[in-house]
């Protein structure tokens, strides 16, 4: 019988895109629902893992989707630090300008069409001011690093094993005994 | 007690003590201003959650640490979660049909989108129905294969032990 895929090239794939999604102005906004972004990459992992499987492999099992996940989640981390980096090393305070013309216009977007309450339009240029403040020691983005490298495997392993549960082949029942 | 057991108390438990500390946060923050703690929660969950105080449940005058829809779906979780072994007597083997995590999750998609649109605004009770329902339908599917794989991963260890040490 063959070996199960490599998990670490998956959970790579899976976790670059976990940073673009979370380290781009704008596209990060996609966390504010509760790490949505991450959750989306665990679950994107394991359905990238499934489809490296062959039938003369073993099945997947729920551990293979719990390693998966954190490994995404640690990917995701470290590559969500090296994009903010990035863009701040290639644009420097051009990126925070770009971020904040981008928020700018998204939130008065959001005044005009949307009926936002304007407490929330302000409280919304608060925490997009604050998060753009903070990044820019390298104390910052060390704690940045600290606090995902936290909640990123945390989040992406439950996405990697709502994956598991909605794509995982079924398999034939067998009579079971207790 | 069954391993199983273990592993589920385990995740159980963490799960509330996440629920405790968004609560935790606004009362902390309420005694002292410049709590160090509470700062550091609200710092931590504001990594998750843009925290916009009108969309947020509050308590003792300040706001939870994370908004009213990600609040409903962390309790719905935990509700939910603690209720999985009320229901099924083994918290392995519940396969609900799919539609019970695609409904919710379609309903919150909406209320977003309705809102994002300008179609109409979601309100308090939108959102906490919304991610309400999320969360009360995600333990479903996650907990299973995740108390499945945590005991996987106990057995290696206690496998590895036995190996290590073949006088016990």
């Amino acid at each position: 019988m063959e070996e199960k895929p490599n998990k670490i090239r998956v959970a790579l794939i899976a976790g670059a895109l976990i940073g673009v999604v979370s380290g781009v102005p704008g596209l990060n906004l996609v966390n504010c629902c509760c790490c949505a972004g991450v959750v989306m990459g665990g679950l994107l992992a394991t359905y990238l893992y499934l489809k490296e499987f062959t039938p003369q492999m073993p099945s997947l099992e729920s551990s293979d989707a719990l390693i998966l996940g954190i490994f995404t989640g640690v990917a995701g981390a470290c590559s969500v630090t090296v994009v903010e980096l990035l863009i701040r090393l290639l644009f420097g305070g051009i990126g925070d300008e770009f971020a904040m013309s981008f928020m700018e216009q998204l939130i008065g977007w959001m005044e005009e069409s949307a009926n936002v309450p304007p407490e929330v339009v302000d409280e919304m240029r608060n925490q997009v001011q604050q998060s753009l403040e903070g990044s820019d020691s390298f104390f910052g983005v060390l704690s940045g690093l600290f606090i995902t490298l936290i909640l990123y495997p945390i989040f992406a392993t439950l996405g990697a094993m709502l994956g598991y549960a909605i794509f995982k082949p079924k398999q034939p029942q067998t009579t079971q005994t207790t | 007690m069954k391993r199983t057991s273990i592993s589920y108390l385990i995740f159980a438990l963490l799960v509330l003590l996440w629920c405790i500390l968004i609560v935790t946060a606004p009362f902390l923050r309420a005694s002292d201003l410049n709590n160090p703690i509470s700062g550091l929660l609200y710092d931590g969950f504001g990594t998750i959650c843009h925290q916009i105080d009108g969309r947020s449940f509050h308590v003792a005058g300040e706001k939870f640490g994370v908004c009213a829809r990600c609040a409903s779906l962390y309790f719905g979780f935990c509700f939910s979660l603690f209720l999985l072994p009320l229901v099924a007597r083994s918290t392995d083997r519940i396969v609900p049909p799919k539609a019970v995590l695609v409904l919710p999750a379609s309903l919150m998609l909406a209320d977003v989108a309705f809102t994002l649109l300008g179609v109409c605004e979601s309100t308090m009770l939108t959102r906490t129905l919304t991610g309400g329902l999320l969360g009360m339908a995600l333990p479903w599917f996650i907990v299973p294969p995740l108390i499945d794989s945590l005991d996987r991963v106990q057995i290696q260890i206690r496998a590895r032990r036995s190996h290590l040490q073949p006088g016990e």
